[in-house]
C-alpha cells in the first residue's frame, strides 16, 4: 500500500497500524492449529491494539458449535497458548464480536450463510467490511472451499477496492508438481495472485526477517557475500519431538516435504537472492524465484546429492526412545524419511562453486533452525599452531530457539605467546529486545489484513521448489527401503548425509 | 559433587533459572550476561577406575582451569552399578569467581551427566548439545580401567582442540595415541595416529610425539604436547594437540617430548 494512499491521519505511521475494517473466517476453526496459533495471534494483535476497531472474528467448520462454545474455546486457547495472559479487556473487546458458522465444506447452500453473515456485517458495521478467509483445515479441503467462495461470490467480494477478499492458504501447499500445479489452477479460477497468501511460517519469524535486515542493511557483509569470500552454507532444520500421535499423517509426507522443499527452501532464498530494487513484495518475490530457478537438478545418483534416513532407538534428553519403525501407526515396512540431507549447487555468479548444505530431521539432537554461512580460510597462517588453531570465520543466524546471531571470529589468546583461538560474539535477541516478541502467526495474520503479501509464497515459488524435489521424490517412492540410512534418535544424523559434505572436506555442524 | 539434579532435557532452563534465583534472593549473581564467561568447553570424562574422593579433586583442578580459562566444563560419570539402567542424568552447577574489582568477576556453568554402561553409546550426543557451539572442545580422560573403552567416544577424541590423558590412563609401554584412536574413521584418525605422530611410553615416565612426512587434507596429527605440572614431582594434565590438516602440509620432523617429574 503506496504511503500516499493512505489517510492523511496514518501517514508516516507504520504500516502495521491502521488495519482496514476486517472479518476474518476460519475453515477448520475448531482445529489444533486455530487454538494453538491463530487465536492466540489475533489476542496478542489486539493486545498491541493492532486490530481495527471494526474487527470480527468468525469461525466455520463441520460441527455444530454454537457462538458461545466458540467464544469459551477461544478463550481456552489464549490461556493455554498466548504468550501473554488472557486479560477480560482486550477478550471482551473481541468477544463480543466472534461468531460461528456451521456448514460442510463442499456445501454449497453453508456458503451462501456464510455470505450472509458477512453482509450482515458490512450492515451492521455501517461500511464495506474486508473478508480474510484462513484455510485452516486439511489440504484435501482446500479445493472445495476455493470452489465455494468462488461459486457464492465471497471471492469476489469487493474485489477492485483495496477491502478485496484475501484468502490465506496454510501448508502444505500440494505433496509433488502435478498437485502444486493443480492447486494453484483452482487457486486461479475463483481468485486473483494478488489475492492469495500461501503461508510457510517460517517467513513470519523475526529473525528470519532480520536475515534481510542483516544483509541488506550493514555494508559489510555485501562485499563478502559470494563465492570469493564463502566456503559453504549449512542449513539445519532439526527437531527433537519424534511423530509423537501424528504417525499417519507424517506417513503420507516425510521430513523432504514437511521442511526442506518449504521451509529449508525459503531460508536458502532469502540467504543466496541479490538485493531486490525494493523492500515492496513482488520486488523481493522477484528475486527469490530467480534464485531457486537457478538452482541446480539434484544428481540423484550414488554419491550424488541426496541422503535420507530414519530414526532408530537412541536417546533423548536421557531417556530412551524408540526408533521410528516402532512409533503408533508407522508401517513395519515403511519408507517415510524422517531425516533429508541435501546439497545444493546454485548456477550463478555469485554462488557458484559454494554448496548449500540443508537438512532436517526428526529425533534429532536438539531443536534447531539455523543457517550457517561459513568463510573461507585465510590463504596463510602466520601464527603459531597453524590452520588448526584458526577457525573458520561463520556467521551463523538462529532462527529458534535462542534467537540470535553469532560470529565466530579468531582472537588472541591473553598471554606471552601468540596464540589464536576462536571467539565468539554473540547477539540474542531475547537479550537485547527482550523476549516477549510476537509470534509468527501475529505478524502473518496482521501483514495479510493490511495486504502485505511480502511473506508469503508467490504461486511460481511454491511450482519451482517443487519441480526441484519431485524427482526425488518419486525416485525415493520407486526405490522403496533402498538406501534408507539410520541414525540414532537424539543424534545429529545419518552417515550418509555426512557422505554429502566429504568431498568439499566440510562437517556437518553441531549447533 | 556440588550442585542441582535435573533431567537431561531441563539443563538449560535450570541454568538459567540458577541465574534468576541467585539475583532474586539478592545473592552475589551479577548481571548473567556480562560475567557468564564461555572461552572454550571442557569435559573432564571419568573412567571406572575413578574413586569418589579423587573425582572431587579432579573436579576442584577443572574449576581451578575454569577460574583460568573460563569454559562451559562437562563431567562424564559412568555409573558404577547402574542395576542396567537405560539413561542419562543431570546435575547442573554454576559458580562465580570474584576478580579484584566486580568487572573482573567471571562465572562458569558446569553440567555433570552420570550414564549407565547401557546408555555410553549415546552419550556423545547428549554432550554435544551441553556444549558452546563452535568453540574448541577440550577432553580430558581420567582414570579408564582399559584405554581401549576410549573408542566408544570418537566423537570426543576427534573433535577436540586437545585432547588429554592422565597417568592412569596409560598401560605400562602402552601407546596412548594409537589406543585412543582404535576404531576411528580412517578419514580422519587411525593412519596418522599411528603412523605419523605415534606417542609412545608410559605417560608416568615420559611422552613424545614426533610428526615427519607428508600428510593429506583430512589427516588428524599430532601436532603438540604439553604439560601442566600439578605439583612438585607429579604429572598433573599432559595435553596432546591433535589437529587436522586442511590443505597439503608437509612436516619437517617437529618434535615434542614432554617428560614428568616436576615442571
Ligand atoms: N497444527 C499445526 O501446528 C499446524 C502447523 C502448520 C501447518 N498446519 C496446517 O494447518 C492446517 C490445519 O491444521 P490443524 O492441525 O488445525 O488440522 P486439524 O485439527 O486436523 O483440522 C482442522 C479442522 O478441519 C476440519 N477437518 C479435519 N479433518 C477433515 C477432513 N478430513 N475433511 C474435512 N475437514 C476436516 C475439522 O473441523 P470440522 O470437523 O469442524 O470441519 C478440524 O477441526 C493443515 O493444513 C495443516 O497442515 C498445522
Amino acid at each position: 500500500m503506496a504511503e500516499t494512499s493512505r489517510h492523511p491521519f496514518l501517514q508516516g505511521l507504520s504500516k502495521h497500524r491502521g488495519a482496514p475494517p476486517t472479518a476474518v473466517v476460519i475453515f477448520g476453526a475448531s482445529g489444533d492449529l486455530t487454538a494453538r496459533k491463530l487465536i492466540p495471534a489475533v489476542y496478542n494483535l489486539a493486545a498491541d491494539n493492532l486490530l481495527p476497531p471494526d474487527f470480527h472474528l468468525s469461525g466455520y467448520g463441520r460441527k455444530e458449535i454454537s457462538n458461545d462454545a466458540f467464544r469459551d474455546l477461544a478463550a481456552e486457547a489464549i490461556k493455554e497458548f498466548s504468550r501473554r495472559e488472557l486479560s477480560d479487556d482486550v477478550w471482551d473487546r473481541i468477544a463480543a464480536k466472534t461468531t460461528y458458522v456451521a456448514g460442510g465444506y463442499d456445501d454449497p447452500a453453508a456458503f451462501d450463510r456464510l455470505a450472509a453473515h458477512l453482509a450482515q456485517i458490512d450492515k451492521e458495521v455501517g461500511r464495506d467490511v474486508q473478508p480474510l478467509f484462513y484455510m485452516s483445515t486439511p489440504p484435501s479441503v482446500f479445493a472445495p472451499i476455493l470452489r465455494n467462495l468462488g461459486a457464492s461470490g465471497l471471492a469476489e467480494k469487493h474485489l477492485g477496492t483495496s477491502l478485496h477478499a484475501k484468502v490465506i492458504i496454510e501448508k502444505p501447499f500440494g505433496r509433488d508438481l502435478e498437485s502444486a500445479l493443480k492447486l494453484n489452477g483452482t487457486i486461479r479460477e475463483v481468485l486473483q495472485e494478488h489475492q492469495v497468501y500461501r503461508i510457510d511460517h517460517y517467513l513470519g519469524k523475526e529473525t528470519v526477517q532480520d536475515l534481510l535486515v542483516q544483509r541488506f542493511s550493514n555494508a559489510i557483509f555485501e562485499p563478502l557475500w559470494n563465492r570469493n569470500y564463502i566456503d559453504n552454507v549449512q542449513i539445519t532444520v532439526s527437531e527433537e519431538v519424534g511423530v509423537g500421535t501424528r504417525g499417519g499423517y507424517y506417513e503420507q509426507s516425510g521430513a523432504l516435504r514437511d521442511m526442506i522443499q518449504n521451509h529449508t527452501m525459503q531460508l536458502v532464498a532469502l540467504t543466496a537472492m541479490e538485493p531486490p530494487v525494493s523492500l515492496d513484495a513482488e520486488a523481493i518475490r522477484d528475486e527469490k524465484m530467480k534464485l531457486l530457478r537457478a538452482i541446480q537438478p539434484l544428481d540423484l545418483g550414488p554419491n550424488g546429492d541426496v541422503a535420507r534416513a530414519q530414526y532408530a532407538a537412541g536417546m533423548i534428553a536421557g531417556k530412551p526412545e524408540p526408533g521410528y519403525l516402532e512409533e503408533a501407526g508407522i508401517a513395519a515396512e515403511s519408507s517415510t524419511e524422517t531425516y533429508a540431507g541435501i546439497r545444493l549447487s546454485i548456477n550463478n555468479w555469485r554462488w557458484q562453486g559454494v554448496p548449500f548444505y540443508l537438512r532436517s530431521g526428526k529425533r534429532m539432537a536438539r531443536r534447531v533452525t539455523e543457517i550457517a554461512v561459513q568463510f573461507k580460510r585465510p590463504p596463510g597462517t602466520l601464527f603459531a599452531g597453524g590452520a588448526f588453531d584458526l577457525a573458520a570465520n561463520t556467521l551463523s543466524f538462529q532462527i529458534q530457539p535462542d534467537e540470535g546471531l553469532s560470529l565466530v571470529l579468531n582472537g588472541k589468546v591473553p598471554g606471552l605467546e601468540t596464540r589464536t583461538q576462536p571467539v565468539k560474539m554473540n547477539f540474542s535477541y531475547s537479550t537485547t529486545f527482550g523476549s516477549n516478541t510476537p509470534e509468527a502467526y501475529e505478524r502473518l495474520v496482521l501483514d495479510a489484513m493490511i495486504g502485505d503479501g511480502t511473506l508469503f509464497i508467490r504461486g511460481d515459488e511454491a511450482e519451482t521448489s517443487w519441480k526441484l524435489y519431485t524427482p526425488l521424490l518419486e525416485a525415493w517412492a520407486e526405490a522403496g527401503r533402498e538406501g534408507m540410512g539410520s541414525y540414532a534418535a537424539g543424534s545429529w544424523g545419518p552417515a550418509n548425509a555426512d557422505e554429502l559434505l566429504v568431498a568439499r572436506e566440510h562437517v556437518w555442524r553441531k549447533p | 559433587m556440588p550442585g542441582i539434579e535435573v533431567p537431561v532435557g531441563e539443563i538449560k532452563h535450570q541454568l538459567a533459572r540458577m541465574w534468576e534465583n541467585t539475583a532474586k534472593s539478592g545473592g552475589a549473581a551479577p548481571a548473567a550476561n556480562s560475567v557468564r564467561a564461555t572461552q572454550m568447553n571442557f569435559v573432564l570424562h571419568f573412567g571406572f577406575a575413578t574413586a569418589c574422593q579423587d573425582a572431587v579433586t579432579q573436579f576442584e583442578t577443572v574449576k581451578e582451569f575454569a577460574h583460568r580459562y573460563p569454559c562451559r566444563v562437562v563431567v562424564l560419570c559412568p555409573l558404577k552399578d547402574d542395576g542396567g539402567a537405560d539413561e542419562i542424568r543431570a546435575t547442573v552447577y554454576r559458580e562465580c569467581f570474584l576478580g579484584k574489582s566486580k568487572s573482573d568477576t567471571r562465572c562458569v556453568e558446569c553440567v555433570m551427566l552420570s550414564y549407565s554402561m547401557k546408555s555410553r553409546l549415546f552419550l556423545e550426543n547428549q554432550v554435544s548439545i551441553c556444549l558452546s557451539t563452535d568453540l574448541p572442545l577440550y577432553y580430558w580422560a581420567h582414570l579408564f580401567s582399559d584405554s581401549s573403552r576410549l573408542a566408544d567416544y570418537q566423537f570426543m577424541l576427534k573433535h577436540a582442540k586437545r585432547v588429554m590423558f592422565d597417568p592412569g590412563l596409560v598401560p605400562e609401554g602402552g601407546d596412548v595415541v594409537s589406543v585412543a584412536a582404535t576404531g576411528s574413521d580412517p578419514r580422519f584418525g587411525e593412519r596418522t595416529f599411528t603412523a605419523g605422530a605415534a606417542v609412545s611410553g608410559p605417560v608416568s615416565v615420559g611422552i613424545s610425539a614426533e610428526s615427519t612426512g607428508e600428510r593429506m587434507a583430512g589427516d588428524s596429527y599430532v601436532s603438540s604436547c604439553s604439560l601442566r605440572s600439578g605439583g612438585a614431582g607429579t604429572v598433573g594434565l599432559v595435553e596432546i594437540t591433535v589437529g587436522r590438516l586442511w590443505g597439503s602440509e608437509r612436516f619437517g620432523g617437529s618434535r615434542a617430548t614432554v617428560r614428568s617429574g616436576g615442571k
